[in-house]
C-alpha cells in the first residue's frame, strides 16, 4: 500500500515535470502560428533552453542576501508539484491534504512567493548614475526605487485584488458539492469514478459518458470562464503581465536570475501552467489524474494543453494590462462568479 | 511618496541609448526628464572639411530609418547654396522614394509601438506590410536601408526606375492599399489595444504649440505643421495633411496610419505622372558659399541641414537637427499624469530617433564655458 503511494506520487510529479517541458513550446507554437511564424521547436523553450541555462555559468545576485533570493524561486519549485499531489487521489486521505483550503493555501504561497522574491532584488538595471548628474538642467535626484520594488507593489495589488475572482470561482464547486473535500466534488461530476475499483477493465466509453463536468452546467461555465482568467493572473501571462513588463521593470522580481536559477525559474513556470491546468480538469471536469486507473489518467493528460493553447490565443492578440484594465477585469470576474456561486447555491 | 524610477540608458524597451527619469506618487507619473546624447557618433564633426560630394553620402547615414530624408536634405541644402537646379523627374523620383521611405518608417513605429503595448501579434502584422517596401527600395536602389539616391543635380542615374521597376511600384501599391485598410480596421476596432492608447499620454494643442511640437507628435494634437506644404517639390502632388485633435496615444498611432494612406497617394500620382528626361542636370559647382539651410518633413517631423561650401569645395559648420530633439519637451510633458507602464508607450509613441539626434556638445573643459554657433555671422564656427 505503502508503495503505490510512493510509486504514485513519484510517477505523478514525474508526469508534471515532464508535461511542463512541452507546454511553454506548445503555447510558443501556436504564437507563432497566429504571427505567421514557424516558431521554435516544441521541446526547446520548456526543455534545451532551461537545459542551456543549466549549463551557463551563474551571474551572482546583488541582492542584499542573494542565498535567500535564491531560496525563494526553490520554494515556487517545491510548493507547485504539491498542488499536483493534493489533487490526486493518493493524497486525498493524507491529513485532509484534498481539500480546497489546501489548494488555495498553496496558490497563495505561490502568490506571496513573487512578493519576497521582489523585496530580496535590487538589480544594476534599475539604479540611476552613481555621481551627481551635472547635465545643465538636470532635475536633482530624490529617493529611487528599484524595478524590483514597483513589481512587489504591483503583485502586492495582485494579491488583493486581482486574483480574488479566481479563488472564488475554485471555491463554486466545493460549495455546489457541500463539501470542502476534492474527492466529493469529483465524486459528484464522476460517480463512476468511486464504484470503480479498476476502472481501466471496464468500457472506456461508458467510464467517459459517466462523468457530468460541472463546467458544462450553467454556474459551471461562469466559473470556468472567471477561472480561465485566473489562469493568466495566477500564471501572471500576458495581458496579466503587470509585475513583469518589459517595457518598464522587465522581468520584475525575477529580474536577477541568470543561468542555473533563470532555468529553475522557467521550470517552475511550465510546471504551474501545468499545475493550473491540472487543477481545473480535477475540480471543473472531475477527472483527476489518477495514476492507476489508465483511462483517468490518459483522459486528464490529453486534456491539459487546452487551457494553456487558449489561452496561448488569448495573449496572441493582448496588450500589456496595466490597472486601468485589471480593476475592472477583476470586478467584472468577481461579479460573476459571485453569480455563479448564487446559482449553485439554489441549485439552478 | 515620490520616488524616482530611471530607465535606461540601457533597458530592453529602449532601442537607442537615452535616459528616462520618471517621478512617480503611487504609479502615476508626476514628473519626468529625459535625457540624450549617451551615444554621441560625431558625425558633424566627421562632416567637417570632408569635399562637399562625400558629405551627403555621410550625411545619410545619420539615420537607417529617415536615411533618404537626411540625404535629400543635404543635397537641397547644397544645391541651394551652390545654385544647383535638379531635373523635373529627378524631384520626382525623390518624392516617390521619400513617400515610400515614409511609409516604413510610420509600419515601423506602428509595429514599435505595438511591442511598447506588448501586442507581439500586431508587431508582426506591420512588420509583414512593411516588408514589401523595403523590397521596393531594394528594387529601385539596390538598398534596403541607406538607398543613396539623390545625388547633387537629381538622382544616382542607376536609381532611374525602369518600366518594370514602375509596374511593380504600381501593382505594391494596388497590394498595400487594402492591406493597410484592414491592418487600421483591426487596429483600432481592438478593445483592448484601445483601451490602453485612448486618453493616456495626452499632449493639448496649447502645450504642443507652446513646446514646438513637430510632426506627427504636432498634427496628432491638431498643430498644423508639415514642411511639405513649404516645400517646392510636393507642389505638383494633390494630398491632405491630416490632423487630429485629440493629442493621445491612439491619436499619435492612427494619424500615422492615415499619413500611410496620402503617402500613397502621393506615390500614385508620381507614377502616373513622372516626367519622362533626364535625372541628372549639368551641374556647375559654385564654392566658397554662404550659410545654406534646409528643411525638410521627415517622417519623425521637420528635419533641419545647415552648412557652408568654402573655397575648396569642403563643408564647413554643418549642422544638423532631427525632429526628436524639439520633440523631447512634448513627449516629457505628455507622459505626466498616465501610469509609469503608459508613460513609456507615451514616449515610444512620439517616437523618438535619439541616435540621430546626439550632435556635438561644444564645452571648454578649462572654463566649463559652453560655445554657442552663430551661423550668420560664423563666430564660434571654425574657419
Amino acid at each position: 500500500m505503502i508503495q503505490d503511494f510512493v510509486f504514485g506520487s513519484i510517477a505523478a510529479i514525474a508526469i508534471a515535470f515532464a508535461y511542463a517541458t512541452i507546454l511553454p513550446g506548445i503555447e510558443r507554437k501556436i504564437h507563432a502560428r497566429i504571427q505567421n511564424r514557424y516558431g521554435p521547436p516544441v521541446t526547446t523553450p520548456g526543455l534545451w533552453n532551461i537545459l542551456k541555462f543549466f549549463s551557463k555559468a551563474n551571474v551572482k545576485s546583488n541582492s542584499p542576501s542573494p542565498r535567500l533570493y535564491y531560496l525563494f524561486i526553490l520554494i515556487g519549485l517545491l510548493e507547485v508539484p504539491f498542488i499536483v499531489l493534493f489533487t490526486n487521489p493518493l493524497w486525498w486521505g493524507v491529513l485532509g491534504f484534498g481539500s480546497v483550503f489546501a489548494i488555495m493555501g498553496l496558490l497563495k504561497v505561490e502568490e506571496v512567493d513573487y512578493l519576497f522574491i521582489g523585496s530580496f532584488s535590487k538589480s544594476m538595471m534599475s539604479l540611476g548614475m552613481p555621481f551627481p548628474d551635472l547635465v545643465k538642467g538636470s532635475k536633482p535626484s530624490e529617493s529611487r526605487r528599484y524595478f524590483e520594488e514597483i513589481s512587489v507593489t504591483r503583485a502586492l495589488k495582485m494579491i488583493t485584488l486581482g486574483s480574488f475572482p479566481v479563488y472564488l470561482a475554485l471555491f463554486v464547486p466545493f460549495a455546489l458539492a457541500g463539501s470542502v473535500a476534492i474527492s466529493d466534488v469529483v465524486a459528484m461530476q464522476n460517480p463512476a469514478y468511486r464504484e470503480t475499483g479498476v476502472p481501466g477493465s471496464q468500457d472506456v466509453w461508458a467510464l467517459i459518458s459517466a462523468i457530468r463536468p460541472f463546467a458544462f452546467t450553467l454556474p459551471g461555465i461562469i466559473c470556468a470562464f472567471v477561472y480561465f482568467i485566473g489562469y493568466g493572473i495566477l500564471s501572471n501571462t500576458r495581458p496579466f503581465d503587470i509585475i513583469k513588463p518589459k517595457i518598464d521593470v522587465m522581468e520584475g522580481p525575477m529580474l536577477e536570475y541568470a543561468a542555473f536559477w533563470r532555468g529553475i525559474y522557467y521550470t517552475f513556470t511550465g510546471l504551474l501552467s501545468f499545475t493550473l491546468s491540472s487543477l481545473f480538469i480535477t475540480i471543473f471536469i472531475g477527472i483527476p489524474m489518477s495514476i492507476g486507473q489508465p483511462v483517468f489518467l490518459a483522459s486528464h493528460l490529453l486534456l491539459i494543453p487546452v487551457i494553456p493553447m487558449l489561452f496561448a490565443i488569448v495573449r496572441a492578440f493582448s496588450p500589456v494590462f496595466t490597472f486601468k484594465q485589471i480593476y475592472p477585469v477583476s470586478a467584472a470576474a468577481s461579479a460573476l462568479a459571485f453569480i455563479a456561486l448564487a446559482l449553485s447555491l439554489v441549485r439552478f | 511618496m515620490r520616488v524616482e524610477v530611471p530607465i535606461g540608458t540601457v533597458h530592453p524597451a529602449l532601442i537607442e541609448p537615452f535616459r528616462t527619469r520618471l517621478w512617480i506618487e503611487d504609479e502615476t507619473v508626476v514628473d519626468c526628464e529625459i535625457t540624450y546624447n549617451a551615444a554621441h557618433r560625431g558625425i558633424e564633426r566627421i562632416l567637417e572639411g570632408v569635399p562637399v560630394l562625400k558629405a551627403a553620402m555621410i550625411a545619410e547615414k545619420v539615420c537607417g530609418l529617415c536615411s533618404h530624408f537626411h540625404l535629400w536634405n543635404s543635397i537641397r541644402a547644397t544645391e541651394k547654396a551652390m545654385g544647383v537646379v535638379p531635373t523635373e523627374r529627378a524631384q520626382y523620383i525623390r518624392v516617390l522614394v521619400a513617400e515610400l521611405e515614409r511609409i516604413h518608417s510610420h509600419m515601423f513605429f506602428i509595429g514599435h509601438a505595438c511591442e511598447v503595448l506588448g501586442h507581439e501579434t500586431f508587431v508582426y502584422r506591420a512588420f509583414e506590410l512593411r516588408e514589401p517596401v523595403m523590397r521596393i527600395l531594394f528594387e529601385l536602389s539596390g538598398n534596403r536601408v541607406h538607398y543613396a539616391v539623390p545625388v547633387l543635380g537629381g538622382i544616382r542615374p542607376r536609381a532611374n526606375p525602369s518600366d518594370e521597376s514602375l509596374a511593380k511600384i504600381r501593382a505594391y501599391v494596388k497590394d498595400f492599399e487594402p492591406k493597410l485598410e484592414a491592418f487600421i480596421e483591426r487596429f483600432m476596432s481592438d478593445p483592448l489595444v484601445m483601451s490602453r492608447v485612448t486618453g493616456t499620454g495626452v499632449l493639448k494643442k496649447a502645450d504642443a504649440e507652446e513646446l514646438y511640437a513637430v510632426g506627427p507628435t504636432a498634427r496628432a494634437s491638431g498643430v498644423n505643421n508639415d514642411v511639405r506644404q513649404q516645400m517646392p517639390e510636393y507642389k505638383p502632388f494633390d494630398y491632405n495633411i491630416i490632423l487630429l485633435g485629440a493629442g493621445d496615444n491612439k491619436a499619435r498611432v492612427a494619424l500615422r496610419c492615415l499619413e500611410v494612406k496620402e503617402s500613397l497617394r502621393i506615390i500614385s500620382q508620381a507614377l502616373d505622372n513622372l516626367p519622362q528626361g533626364p535625372v541628372l542636370s549639368d551641374v556647375k559647382l559654385n564654392f566658397d558659399t554662404g550659410f545654406s539651410e534646409a528643411y525638410i518633413e521627415a517622417p519623425r517631423g521637420e528635419l533641419y541641414h545647415v552648412l557652408r561650401v568654402d573655397a575648396k569645395g569642403k563643408v564647413r559648420n554643418y549642422r544638423i537637427r532631427t525632429p526628436t530633439p524639439t520633440n523631447l519637451a512634448s513627449m516629457e510633458r505628455a507622459c505626466i499624469g498616465d501610469h509609469l507602464t503608459d508613460a513609456v508607450l507615451t514616449i515610444a509613441s512620439c517616437d523618438p530617433c535619439l541616435s540621430c539626434s546626439s550632435r556635438a556638445l561644444v564645452v571648454d573643459a578649462k572654463t566649463g564655458k559652453e560655445k554657442v554657433f552663430d551661423y550668420a555671422s560664423g563666430v564660434g564656427c571654425r574657419k
